[in-house]
């Protein structure tokens, strides 16, 4: 892709309107959802977001306030009504301000003036213990973005998620879309993780011939729509050499049997991997802040406990640690492609092994120059 | 045959030895190494092999949350042996504080009145704690931290050179404070600080 698509601010507002104001985007795990008013907040394409359950609902809301903009949840999650700090208006599930204190002494909004005022709300989805929501009016179909097979994928193994989560965000100085070429490119982990990784796990890298067609072919008009659901595939990816017998993996219900790394790749920015044999998942989640800036959100958890054990947050450190060493081997290769970017540096040259990447690239090319088919 | 050992491994071995040695000049204690299997489990011949009823201090350092520490420490007791705290005779610990079986207290470290360290815990050198001081089981107060009055440090706490906590202050069990500087706000329990990454770790749920 031309450097402009990775260093641009001009290109970065404009793929953020016609791609991720568009497309479902990862926004949280239901375990952390579970009660009647549990939230989440985050930023989501520049705006700011609160899930909250209202009795066992999931709504997404704008996280302002309609009196005068106050931030209604100002933790990263918690549990606490909709309700704003600031002069205490209170939310209802469809995001009216059911409660305003004083209203009839202080405020004397009309009965029509009242009725205008609801958060903007946002469309959400759920897919086991997965939350998406897509920041679009009129969002397309989940099954137009994600195949039935993939979703089924994702909603069977996302339900052995334990309800214990560790999580932590880094920034890495790169363009996101670094980040769903790295991941797409099973011939690096050879090379970057040889000494981490690449131990355990003999990562397959083929050639898709059927891949290697599609990219290389004219597309057919309208074939754009139907293209999106083939940029995301998930389930069993490579064979473990062993899985160590920890004594917290026999305490937890794995999900599946097979010694397998199990990776799930939800474009644009979504990676979910269990490098154990569902013991345990991992949750990468790229945000992107600006041309050159991605928020990498990390989650881990193991599959669902047996029964609560001591020192089970302390195998979620160690968990993240191995994530630090691991995504930490990406992120400075990533970040050294973004540090050679200048307006005039050469364009790569991808090969047959990297047919999804080229795919993906001539769809994303056209969303951007021609606004795309959706 | 001597009847006191300090079980365990690596830089906390060595310094347990030195204090024991400051301790009781005229009776060293028999030096235990423990060994870690690769799945991480401990092989108990060596603590098998010790008579009931013998002194041990464990030794192991703060790996894995203190619970590698804590493991040894539970085999020991099972084992009917006893533990008592090991006490620098540099340190300077006020009357009536209390300490905890295999406690551990360093060269120089200060602990005011009415601070309590409860079992496992390791006070290192030159830490400055204040008075009403409470440090539950299987912590690991790094050389030098200083824990104003009444700050409360939950169990499994590991905190690192170059922490202070304000008085008062309490900072949940399974925390890590591995940035140094001043920690003013009570902390939730399983926060980690660590100059590696770029924001907090936190544990949800569970
Ligand atoms: S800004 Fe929210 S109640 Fe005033
Ligand atoms: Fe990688």
């Amino acid at each position: 892709m031309p450097p402009a698509a990775y260093r641009s601010q001009e290109w970065f507002a404009r793929e953020r309107g016609r791609l991720f104001r568009r497309v479902w985007q990862f926004a949280g795990l239901k375990t952390m959802l579970g009660e009647h008013n549990a939230f989440i907040t985050r930023e989501v394409c520049g705006v700011p977001v609160v899930i909250q359950n209202f009795d066992g609902e999931l709504r997404a809301f704008e996280n302002l306030c309609l009196h005068r903009g106050a931030k209604l949840q100002w933790e990263r999650a918690g549990r606490r009504p909709l309700l704003c700090r600031y002069h205490g208006w209170g939310y209802d599930k469809a995001g009216a301000p059911a409660n305003i204190p004083l209203h009839d002494e202080l405020y004397r909004f009309s009965t029509a003036e009242r009725a205008g005022m609801c958060l903007r709300s946002f469309a959400l989805r759920t897919v086991g213990n997965l939350v998406f929501i897509n920041m679009n009016a009129e969002p397309i179909p989940f099954e137009q973005q994600f195949d039935a097979g993939f979703i089924a994928s994702l909603e069977s193994s996302s339900n052995a998620y334990d309800g214990e989560v560790i999580t932590t965000t880094w920034t890495g100085r790169f363009n996101w879309k670094l980040a769903y070429e790295n991941l797409r490119d099973a011939n690096h982990p050879r090379f970057v993780h040889a000494q981490t990784l690449a131990r355990s796990v003999d990562f397959i890298c083929n050639v898709d011939e059927a891949l290697v067609i599609d990219a290389d072919a004219e597309p057919a008009p309208g074939a754009g729509r139907d293209l999106l659901r083939r940029f995301s595939w998930g389930g069993r990816d490579a064979p473990l050499r062993g899985v160590a017998p920890y004594a917290w993996r026999g305490m937890v219900e794995r999900w599946g049997s097979d010694d397998a790394y199990y990776n799930w790749l939800a474009f644009p920015n979504l990676h979910i991997a269990s490098g154990d044999g569902g013991h345990a998942f991992t949750i990468e989640h790229h945000v992107p802040l600006a041309p050159d800036r991605t928020a990498i959100e990390i989650y881990w958890m193991t599959a669902k406990k047996r029964r609560p054990y001591p020192y089970s947050s302390t195998v979620l450190l160690a968990l993240m640690h191995g994530s630090k060493l691991v995504v930490g081997e990406d992120v400075r290769v990533m970040e050294s492609v973004q540090a050679g970017l200048h307006d005039d540096a050469p364009q790569g040259n991808q090969g047959a092994f990297e047919a999804s990447n080229r795919l993906i690239e001539r769809w994303y090319m056209d969303l951007m120059e021609n606004g795309g088919e959706f | 045959m001597s009847s006191r050992f300090v079980i365990g491994r690596g830089p906390m071995l060595d310094i347990a030895m030195a204090t024991w040695s400051a301790v009781q000049p005229d009776a060293a204690p028999a030096r235990v190494e423990i060994c870690q299997r690769a799945d991480y489990g401990f092989d108990w011949s060596a603590l098998d092999a010790i008579d009931r009823d013998a002194e041990v201090f464990v030794a192991f350092d703060e790996t894995f949350g203190n619970f590698s520490r804590l493991e040894i420490f539970q085999a020991a007791i099972e084992r009917g042996l006893h533990m008592p705290a090991l006490v620098s005779p540099r340190a300077m610990v006020a009357a009536g504080v209390r300490l905890g079986p295999s406690c551990y207290v360093g060269d120089c470290a200060v602990i005011g009145a009415g601070s309590s360290v409860e079992y496992n815990s390791v006070v290192h050198a030159g830490a400055l704690i204040g008075a009403g001081v409470r440090i539950k089981s299987s912590c690991w107060i790094g050389l030098g931290v200083r824990l104003a009055d009444h700050a409360e440090i939950g169990m499994h706490c590991t905190l690192r050179e170059g922490v202070i906590v304000a008085p008062g202050t309490k900072i949940g069990r399974n925390c890590e404070l591995g940035i140094a500087g001043v920690y003013r706000e009570d902390i939730a329990a399983k926060t980690v600080f660590d100059p590696r990454y770029d924001e907090p770790i936190v544990v949800y749920g569970g």
